[in-house]
């Protein structure tokens, strides 16, 4: 029965994937064809250049991109309420998101993008900002032990990361602060097919590594002092997870900007819909999960057709905020905090 | 608020010379006798093409981007390193009714095929009407284009301009040549007038583009020595407080030279723009030194009166100026940002009339409105 419940979620989720990649390609600013769409995708030679690398250069990659954002955060998401024992620990939560901010700060409101490749400022900006909170998070972790208090040491960093972010965005030129509130925005739309298989290893590699954390995981859900007693270095455990985490959301946010909510959300869809809190199919779930729910964050982005692309930040929380006020009111009767 | 967000935008691009440092704001930016030209653009004859590079405003010395301006019909053979142009440009997208009020003067309109930010475009604009009878496609927002749009109007070149490290990668890979227009970033505003001859032979109207911009320039030498020759000398301040900084224009800018062209005083004149170009100033600070200016000029985005200013500034009437010696401009509803940038001479002439109203002889403002009228 519970293993029907898992196919079932698993089920769900990989047709919410595959309907809303198809709706991202299929949809946009230009009308193409559903014949020319698919002839584009094979290479029909009958299409047009226009159109074909309109759906190959621009779409596709957008599709990509935000699927594996969406499982990169998501992931990240899970990783950290797990191992800091709360249901509202994130990404955004715990400083590493805005850590990539600031390194994405740095390198755009001080040096200017045009000194190095832009995309590569910013993807340097954003890895480096995001593991130096992920070094300190680390190294406050071996005096700070209890979970929470480590949580709250993170959003500390957080709120100083962002006082350094408003601090450079006032001296900054207002050409550099423009660029920057753009990059804020969030886009799935940025990346480049060549980009691609640098962004997937970003995201792939890293979750692969949490696969190995299943047993921990799981342990850590009864708490530390009965995974420590089930033979689990909690405190190794915690860093790597950290480690995997920060990389996760560091990929995601150098490539797509900070992308709120899916990193704090998808974990509860993926819970709710398993039933589960057994990492062992919690992890690919999750992962499934925030693939889907990035994919129809970018279809929604592309669906105003020639109205434009709406920002993702302005998607997210639309899904978002109902979620975790569900998951707040209906606390008391949702198994895994009973 | 959105409405707001895009003027505010539009604004700073159009302005944005305002911020950039320069050398000083005396009258003008001069070489001997000659006004100096733009310093971010070099044009060139070679064979068969014209050579037009862009020079990387933030990083002095270096090239931003190099342009192969061939003529459409001819096989010219051009180096690989330029980014080819086939001119004259028979389908252009702008991100700026700057640019395509350009081309309209050029006579250059029919060229246009699509535009970004078409709702910020001044009511009356012909490229709005345009694009309201569905003649020119709206490519959405500037800062968040349609490329799939843009690439589907198979363009010979998108107008816009360059925020630092913001371009359209997408659409430079799709083929399309993405011309980097850093006429904003000019020190001078005759500087960035000059612009219109990049204008000009992209619309194979050299010539036409060379004979506006010698208009230009003989008419805002001719207004400023006629300004510089009045006897009055007004003090002269600008804008007012962002959520309690006052973002005034370094005394090394463009905003500065406009100011001291039109005879004004600009009592931060002497004073270095920080790294923003703006100095961020208190209020405290600027009652201190402005406080006893005779003018205050002020960018809008709807009408004001001296209620609305006092309650939006309460210490307004602490300034000398208000409220008989404030002007203000309503953006959305004057083309100033639209003619900043190619006619400097229509908002010099305002300045100087209000600076000099001894020389407007029944002349009206274009631009500025008194807030006591």
């Amino acid at each position: 029965m519970k293993s029907a419940r898992t196919v079932l979620a698993m089920s769900f989720f990989a047709v919410v994937l595959v309907s809303a990649s198809a709706g991202c390609l299929f949809c946009g600013a230009v009308d193409i064809p559903a014949a020319d769409v698919v002839g584009s995708l094979t290479g029909d030679a009958s299409v047009s250049d226009a159109w074909r690398y309109i759906v190959v250069e621009t779409r596709l990659p957008g599709a990509v991109a935000a699927i594996l954002c969406g499982a990169a955060l998501s992931l990240a998401g899970l990783l950290m309420q797990t191992t800091f024992d709360n249901p509202l620990a994130g990404p955004s939560i715990l400083g590493i998101s805005t850590g990539s901010s600031l390194g994405v700060a740095l390198m755009m409101l001080t040096v200017g993008g045009s000194s190095l490749p832009g995309q590569a400022a910013t993807l340097g900006g954003a890895l480096v900002g995001a593991l130096a909170v992920i070094l300190l998070l680390t190294a406050i972790s071996s005096v700070v032990r209890s979970s929470t208090m480590l949580l709250i040491v993170g959003i500390l960093l957080g709120y100083l990361a962002s006082s350094a972010i408003s601090l450079l965005n006032f001296f900054a030129p207002s050409e550099r602060v423009h660029s920057y509130v753009i990059w804020g925005l969030g886009s799935f739309s940025g990346v480049s097919l060549d980009m691609l298989p640098l962004f997937a290893a970003g995201v792939v590699v890293p979750a692969v590594a949490a696969m190995f954390y299943i047993k921990p995981l799981n342990a850590l859900l009864l708490g530390d002092r009965y995974a420590q007693s089930a033979g689990v270095s909690v405190k190794a455990v915690r860093t790597g997870l950290l480690v995997i985490a920060g990389a996760l959301t560091a990929a995601a946010t150098a490539w797509c900007g900070p992308i709120g909510f899916i990193g704090l959300v998808v974990p509860h869809l993926a819970r709710l819909g398993l039933r589960t809190t057994n990492h062992r199919v919690l992890v690919p779930a999750t992962f499934l999960a925030g693939g889907a729910l990035g994919a129809m964050c970018q279809w929604i982005c592309v669906a105003p057709g020639s109205l434009g692309l709406i920002p993702v930040n302005a998607v997210t929380p639309v899904i978002g905020v109902p979620v975790i006020i569900y998951i707040i009111v209906k606390r008391r009767s949702i198994f895994y905090f009973n | 608020m959105k409405r707001t967000a895009y003027s505010l935008i539009l604004a700073m691009l159009a302005l944005c010379g305002a911020c950039r440092p320069s050398g000083t704001a005396t009258g003008g930016e001069t070489d001997g006798d000659s006004i100096v030209g733009a310093r971010f653009f070099a044009l060139a004859d070679r064979s068969g093409y014209t050579e037009l590079t862009v020079f990387d405003p933030w990083h002095p010395g270096a090239v931003l981007a190099r342009y192969a301006l061939a003529d459409s019909g001819a096989a010219a053979s051009v180096p690989d390193s330029l980014t080819r142009i086939s001119v004259p440009v028979r389908r252009a997208v702008v991100f700026s009714p700057i640019y395509a009020s350009a081309l309209d003067e050029l006579g250059q309109l029919s060229s246009i095929v699509g535009v970004a930010d078409v709702a910020f475009f001044p009511e009356g604009d012909p490229v709005k009407a345009m694009a309201a009878a569905g003649r020119v496609a709206d490519v959405g927002a500037s800062m968040s284009p349609s490329t799939e749009k843009i690439i589907d109007l198979h363009p010979d070149v998108l107008l816009m301009s360059p925020l630092e490290n913001k371009g359209v990668p997408a659409v430079e890979r799709s083929g399309v040549p993405v011309l980097y227009m850093t006429d904003y970033m000019e020190r001078h505003p005759l500087a960035r007038a000059e612009w219109i001859r990049v204008i000009g032979a992209l619309a194979g109207r050299r010539e036409k583009a060379d004979s506006i911009y010698q208009a230009v320039k003989d008419e805002y030498t001719r207004l400023s020595r006629e300004a510089l020759a009045a006897p009055s000398r007004p003090t002269v301040i600008t804008e007012r407080p962002y959520q309690g900084v006052w973002y005034m224009a370094g005394g090394n800018t463009y905003r500065a030279h406009l100011i001291a062209d039109a005879g004004g005083v600009y009592p931060w004149a002497g004073e270095p723009s920080t790294l923003s170009g703006s100095l961020q100033l208190s209020e405290e600070a600027v009652i201190a030194r402005g406080g006893g200016a005779d003018c205050w000029l002020l960018n809008e985005l709807s009408p004001l009166s001296p209620d609305a200013l006092t309650e939006a500034l309460p210490h307004a009437r602490a300034f000398k100026a208000f409220p008989s010696g404030v002007y203000y401009c309503n953006t959305l509803a004057t083309p100033l940002f639209r003619d900043i940038a190619f006619h400097p001479e229509r908002v010099l002439a305002d300045m100087t009339y209000i600076f000099h109203p001894e020389l407007r002889a029944g002349r009206s403002l274009s631009y500025y409105t008194p807030l006591v009228k």
